[in-house]
């Protein structure tokens, strides 16, 4: 017996006219079909099977998306395969699956498939979530598999209904390497309702593919043959004191101890995140700030092999937003057209090795700053349909970036 | 990290072992019912029959997909009065269902909700009350749209979207089936009446019985463990008053002091019966005699006319005209002595309501934190003690469709409010259907589908006017309105409403 089953007992106690009231009807379930179905297979292996084939639950989430480039020289890390041209894709298709296996553990199951096809290392097929959730409290669970590090609001709401532009923030892309997954287990829960948790020991990510670039991204591992080495452990809390407002922290240290036979990798890191949302009367606004540090970036391989591109000591970024469904101010709909504003600041090299054994890399050599100011429309036919445009002004210290307008469909349910 | 994985292990085994539960529950059905109706003589399910008609008109006026049924709804009563409504229904917020509570007040609004369970891996911060009391005081006429009236909680929005629609179909329920559905229900059953202490600390204390033929109710908020036996006793006290009063006024109770004037035709009468002669003198003076209790010999006439189905002639209504006439009764301020000529009868019922309600407030003895709301019969409501933005809310059905509410205001403390319509009770004459108010200067009766609510600085002068209001024409009933202090009206003339300048905004 549980323990807040045993709380109950005094107060079941003390009811004795109302429980001859009747009781309400149980749900009826979405998809009579399907669970018909279930029960005839069901019958057949046994009831515990069929439990949890009744259960099971289909999501999806996707995204189609269209960029035009103004430029020809490179896409900021995106862009057409191969080539420099425009693109439009299929960037993210997801399915997703629910099922309860027992009263108190439950089946997560999100498979991805990545720009469309996968071929000769063009695009991905991946699990971006499978885990079992055993909830041993109310509002308190354990759960272990691949799991979606806890760190940025982007990083665990990553629908394309939940952010405005089409392509996430570059925050989310080069700050925190979303959608980064690992495989692992952690706490997760609410202490009160305003008061969330997560706590979750992961595998961290290869430290011997941190780059000047793109900073940890490269190093993630996404659950293939991970390599558990190298433990993260993840520290999250969310704190909604208002309907409206949403106040989040989180904090990753990953350990990047890595002995090969040619090099020696010995760069602890850590990520930090302070993000604050705030929806109300039609506006909608975010901020977001999360700074990163490595150890011995001095010694890390690639700043050896490049003196001129070290990996950095801290990397950081900043990315606000403000959007307003000016639909309101016209019609009572339930629809949403919301015109947005995103101003970005993301410096990958803000502190970098003043001295390595190959070189001494100089202040001239941080070219990894950029600056996103980003315009646009969110379309919200749905709260399950999006339909987006922007235009990204994009400038980086390398010179390299190229501005683009985007347009995107998506759908998420 | 080894002795991590170990521990890990252990502990999962030792979940999957041990546990039972999934969903997070947060209220058993029980508990829910108990925070529903702390404080009703009797608690049970109503199943109602319902239309696809209404079903539509349900969907469409709640801007809602789901056409799942409710899961149950409860109906606390006592003393066959509606003590409030609770729903427990289910709602999926992404994939899974959320169990919750949402308890109406008798006239269907939202007096709160609650999350039973919550089965959704990420999503549970709905059940905070600062979202969910974003509901309080909702109902059928005003929107409730997430982002608009609603405020979202980020990486809720799923179940902060089903849930918000499922309280619209909810109030558009009760609008369209339950607001009248579950009177009729109550009609007739056994409705015991409330303990008299509740068990526990009860935000509103709720007491009705019946008052002549008509159920008076007293809510008093808010009531304190300590404050639970004096608010008890007061309210017996009040009832006591209520019962004298309607054995002074009620003509239609053989013992009542009414009753002997009208037989006698002349009496000294008690100081209440006075005060109410008196008031209802004012009011034929104000309406220039539209307003008049000795209409009965003329009502008569044509309640005859509905029996034979014949209609009255022309002779008959001018005899019984001038055998009536407020203005013929023969008041004696000094001795409280009243004359009435003869064959003449007082029917008071055009102020007693409010007037009863008047004197029984009067006797409540609140505390300085205490608010409370009397309403006698449905038609007449006074507002007092401290200022209660929820207790002291009058919500008024469209005259028109009374699936709708066309308005709803704070009643002021210290005043009172009252309601008339000239087709709550119709007289059918030779299949031609009457209105059973009759209007005292042209002997006829007043136009159907006339109805006019009162606010005024007392429940009897509000329950006078609003019986002028539906015999005055429109223009001259709201400029009698304009001149008196702090009166205010509200008069639907069939087609439109019209209100007075002091009317409250919705």
């Amino acid at each position: 017996m549980s323990i807040r089953r045993l709380a109950l007992v005094p107060a079941l106690l003390t009811t004795v006219c109302l429980s001859a009231v009747e009781q309400p009807d149980a749900p009826k379930s979405t998809s009579p079909s399907a669970s018909s179905t279930g029960a005839q297979i069901g019958e057949a292996v046994g009831s515990g099977v069929e439990k949890a084939i009744k259960s099971m639950h289909f999501g999806a989430y996707g995204e189609l998306h269209y960029n035009n480039f103004q430029g020809t020289t490179s896409h900021n890390g995106q862009g057409a395969a191969g080539t420099n041209s425009d693109m439009i894709e299929m960037h993210r298709f997801v399915l997703l699956m629910e099922a309860q296996l027992a009263d108190s553990i439950r089946l997560v199951g999100e498979l991805e498939l990545e720009h469309a096809f996968v071929q000769d290392g063009q695009g991905e097929l991946e699990l971006e979530q499978a885990y079992l959730d055993f909830a041993y409290l109310d509002d308190h669970s354990v759960r272990a598999g691949i799991l979606l590090v806890p760190i940025s609001i982007g990083n665990l709401y990553h629908e394309p209904t939940t952010f405005h532009g089409v392509e996430r923030s570059e925050f989310d892309r080069m700050v925190v390497p979303t959608t980064w997954v690992e495989g692992g287990a952690g706490l997760y829960g609410q202490f009160h309702p305003q008061l969330g948790y997560a706590v979750a020991v992961q595998a961290a990510p290869n430290a011997e593919k941190y780059r000047s670039s793109d900073a940890l991204r490269a190093g993630k591992q996404k659950g293939f043959k991970s390599s558990a080495g190298d433990m993260m452990v993840t520290a999250r809390t969310d704190y909604k004191p208002l309907p409206g407002l949403w106040l989040a922290a989180a904090g990753s240290y990953m350990q990047g101890e890595r002995e090969f036979s040619t090099v020696v990798v010995d760069s602890d890191a850590f990520l930090y995140t302070l993000e604050a949302r705030y929806e109300v009367s039609g506006w909608d606004a975010g901020v977001s700030w999360g700074q990163g540090f490595i150890d011995n970036a001095n010694s890390h391989p690639n700043t050896l092999a490049t003196p001129t591109s070290p990996v950095p000591e801290v990397f950081q970024g900043i990315s606000a937003y403000l959007a307003y469904d000016v639909l309101r101010l016209f019609a009572d709909s339930k629809q949403k057209v919301s015109l947005f504003g995103r101003y970005e600041n993301i410096d990958l090299q803000a502190e970098i090795p003043a001295t390595t054994s190959t070189g001494a890399p100089t202040q001239t050599d941080k070219k990894q700053q950029s600056q996103i100011y980003q315009i646009g429309v969110t379309w919200l036919i749905t709260p399950n349909v999006v339909v987006k445009a922007d235009y990204r002004d994009y400038d980086n210290d390398a010179d390299k970036a190229v501005d683009s307008w985007n347009l995107g469909l998506g759908f998420a349910f | 990290m080894v002795l991590l994985s170990k521990w890990m292990t252990f502990l999962l085994l030792w979940l999957v072992a041990t546990h039972t539960n999934q969903a997070a529950e947060y209220l058993s059905f029980d508990q829910a019912l108990r925070l529903a109706f702390p404080h009703s003589g009797k608690v049970e399910r109503f199943k109602p029959e319902i239309t696809p008609q209404q079903q539509q008109l349900i969907l469409a006026r709640s801007d809602a997909k789901s056409e799942a049924s409710l899961g149950g709804i409860y109906v606390g009563h006592s003393n066959g009065v509606i003590d409030g409504i609770a729903i427990v229904d289910h709602v999926i917020g992404r994939t899974e269902y959320i169990t919750w509570l949402c308890v109406l007040t008798p006239e269907g609004a939202v007096q709160r909700l609650a999350v039973m369970a919550y089965r959704e891996p990420y999503g549970s911060e709905i059940r905070d009350p600062r979202f969910l009391d974003q509901f309080t005081n909702k109902d059928a006429s005003t929107p409730v749209r997430v982002e608009k009236e609603i405020g979202n909680i980020g990486g809720a929005t799923l179940s902060v979207n089903a849930l918000t629609e499922r309280v619209r179909f909810i109030l558009q329920f009760h609008a369209v089936v339950l607001h009248q559905a579950i009177p009729t229900w109550l009609a007739g059953r056994d409705s015991p009446a409330a303990p008299a202490i509740p068990n526990g600390e009860v935000a509103v204390l709720t007491r009705a019985a019946a008052v002549g033929t008509s159920p008076l109710t007293i809510r008093i908020s808010p009531n304190t463990a300590s404050s639970a036996q004096k608010t008890a006793t007061t309210i017996d006290h009040a009832f006591t008053v209520a019962q004298t009063l309607d054995a002074t006024f009620n003509a239609w109770r053989n013992d009542a002091e009414l009753a002997a004037l009208n037989k006698n035709g002349a009496a000294v009468v008690s100081a209440p019966l006075f005060e109410a002669i008196t008031l209802a003198r004012r009011g034929f003076d104000l309406s220039s005699g539209r307003f008049d209790p000795t209409i009965y010999l003329l009502l008569r006439v044509w309640q005859q006319a509905a029996e034979s189905g014949i209609p009255p002639t022309e002779s008959a209504l001018h005899e019984a005209r001038s055998r009536i006439g407020f203005a013929r009764v023969d008041i004696d301020a000094t001795r409280k002595h009243i004359t009435l000529p003869s064959g003449m009868a007082l029917d008071l019922s055009g102020l007693a309501k409010g007037l009863l309600l008047d004197h029984t407030g009067a006797a409540l003895a609140l505390t300085d934190a205490q608010s409370a709301m009397l309403s006698h019969g449905g038609s007449s409501w006074l507002a007092l003690g401290k200022a209660d933005a929820n207790l002291h809310r009058i919500t008024i059905r469209h005259p028109g469709d009374s699936t709708q509410i066309s308005h709803r205001f704070v009643l002021a403390t210290g005043h009172g409010f009252g309601s008339a319509s000239t087709n709550g009770r119709t007289l059918n004459v030779a299949g031609v259907l009457h209105s059973h108010v009759i209007d005292p200067l042209t002997a006829q009766p007043a136009p159907l589908n006339r109805a006019a609510y009162v606010i005024a600085p007392s429940a009897a002068l509000a329950d006078v006017l609003d019986t002028a209001l539906c015999l005055m024409p429109t223009a001259e009933g709201l400029a009698l309105v304009e001149t008196l202090p702090g009166v205010a009206a509200l008069v639907w003339d069939g087609q439109q409403f019209h209100r007075s300048q002091r009317w409250p905004a919705n």
